[in-house]
């Protein structure tokens, strides 16, 4: 058992892209506070990762082999939380894709790539929010939560569909937000600047860019996954926070402050 | 509106849905900014620079009908909201393309433009509210990447009753301030007159430090941050 305060026990948490990075941080944050946590990953094995590393700490994490572009997956998933766990009380859309490949020109923008990247951000956000209803307006403490970027934010010149997918997610999360709001669920986007797998390679192979991009972070550097960014995400779902909706919470060191 | 003829050319395009296109294309034609209304194809621009010479000013606004129309996501399917969200915004990466292989570097002032939706959020326009926000942030993400080409690029919001007349009937959320209605213009600016003039303006030359900008022309309703 964690030693971290038992506040999310009780609650169930479902969590999309669970296999790695700011996803399996969050799996591993929100088992720690007693949470039941379905974890959501495309390939069963870092779904089977993400479990043991949670029950390695005494927590409780099923993984649920689930590709958050297929709506039946998802909705496969919620039912599977409500067998397991009775319910569902916060739902995560964390998984994201990105260009990947360094910078991409708007004049030439693959169209297959974008559609992609679409499909997960945006498409799975609707197939997690959509999926999710019935359930999270049943709980006391509902939570929705979908995960934008600084990209959104600022409009990154490096990646035109990633600026308009993630700048996309808080339209969606402001509307849903109103949407939402008479059923008790709130409705939030998180903006993280979270030092992943991706962004450690990243880094390691471009080290002056690290050097001068850190510059640019108040708090010096780009957040861990857990400590500064699940962690963080965790303490959103405790009753304080239950009159918070319709925002944009930007875990990202005081990079962006021009909000 | 401004006719096409072969020595006349155009200062400005509108690429939209014809009521929104012909409001602006007047608008702006009154404004003193010659315009011509384009639909939103690629091939268009093609053709009006044959027939038109180079724009300073391009509008684009692409928002399709059906994303006007009320309706709680719950009720609707992934098809559905596919359809308002994943294929416009393919749109609109699509017309951008289109523009820019037609056009090359600029000068050159290209605007995005739509209702305010996306900026406070309504319920019942999720797909609409998503979709504007993506358009809003390919406008920075353009701004940045186009700059040095002598392009800038920019986003104008109107008030959605002024945008779009379906739009009147949504579950609108109100301004912030106490009591009813409270733009502090008295009035939300239309398309015909206030707005197509703040268009003009983001092609005339004072303007030539404004890239990146969101301007929301809703009267002084919300006012941003």
């Amino acid at each position: 058992m964690s030693d971290a305060p038992q506040t999310l026990a009780g609650r169930t948490a479902l969590i999309t892209g669970a296999g790695g990075g700011i996803g399996r941080a969050l799996a591993l944050s929100f088992a720690a506070r007693g949470a039941n946590v379905v974890a959501t990953v495309r390939r069963a094995a870092t779904g089977e990762e993400t479990a043991a590393l949670v029950a390695a700490e005494g927590g409780t994490c099923s993984p649920f082999e689930a590709d958050c572009t297929d709506y039946e997956r998802i909705a496969a998933a919620v039912a599977f939380a409500r067998a397991e766990f009775g319910g569902l009380d916060i739902m995560i859309h964390n998984a994201a894709l990105g260009h990947g490949a360094g910078r991409a020109d708007l004049a030439t923008y693959d169209a297959a790539t974008l559609a992609r990247m679409v499909d997960v951000c945006l498409g799975g956000a609707f197939n997690c929010a959509h999926a999710a209803f019935h359930l999270l307006r049943q709980s006391p403490h509902a939570r929705f939560f979908a995960m934008t970027s600084d990209f959104g934010l600022h409009g990154a010149g490096i990646d035109p569909g990633y600026a308009a997918i993630k700048s996309g997610t808080r339209g969606l999360v402001k509307a849903l937000a109103r949407e939402w709001g008479p059923h008790g669920i709130t409705v939030n986007a998180i903006s993280p600047a979270a030092l992943s797998e991706g962004a450690e390679e990243f880094f390691g192979a471009n080290p002056e860019v690290k050097r001068v991009y850190y510059q640019k972070f108040p708090l010096g550097q780009i957040g861990r996954p857990r400590e500064d960014i699940a962690d963080a995400i965790a303490a959103l779902c405790e009753p304080a926070f239950d009159y918070l909706t319709a925002n944009t919470i930007i875990l990202d060191g005081g990079l962006y402050t021009a909000l | 509106m401004a006719e096409p003829t072969a020595n006349q050319p155009f200062v400005a395009w509108v690429v939209a849905d014809p009521t929104v296109a012909s409001a602006l294309a007047d608008g702006l034609s009154a404004a003193g900014v010659p315009a011509t209304a384009l639909p939103p194809e690629a091939t268009a621009f093609a053709r009006a620079l044959a027939v038109s010479g180079r724009p300073k000013l391009v509008v684009l606004s692409l928002v399709p009908t059906a994303a006007l129309s009320s309706r709680t996501l719950d009720t609707m399917d992934r098809a559905g909201w596919d359809s308002l969200t994943s294929a416009p915004l393919s749109s609109t990466f699509a017309l951008l393309q289109a523009l820019l292989a037609t056009l090359g570097d600029g000068p050159l002032s290209v605007v995005l433009l739509g209702p305010s939706v996306g900026h406070v959020g309504a319920s019942g326009l999720v797909p609409l509210a998503t979709l504007l926000e993506a358009q809003r942030g390919l406008m920075k993400s353009a701004a940045r990447q186009l700059g040095e080409r002598g392009i800038r690029v920019n986003w104008v919001s109107v008030a959605p009753e002024v945008f779009a007349a379906e739009l009147a009937d949504a579950a609108l959320p109100h301004g912030p301030e106490m009591g009813g209605a409270n733009l502090a213009l008295g009035h939300a600016p239309s398309l015909r007159e206030e707005v197509a003039s703040a268009l003009a303006l983001l092609a005339a030359p004072g303007a030539a430090a404004m890239t990146g900008l969101t301007l929301n022309l809703d009267g002084g309703e919300w006012m941003l941050t």
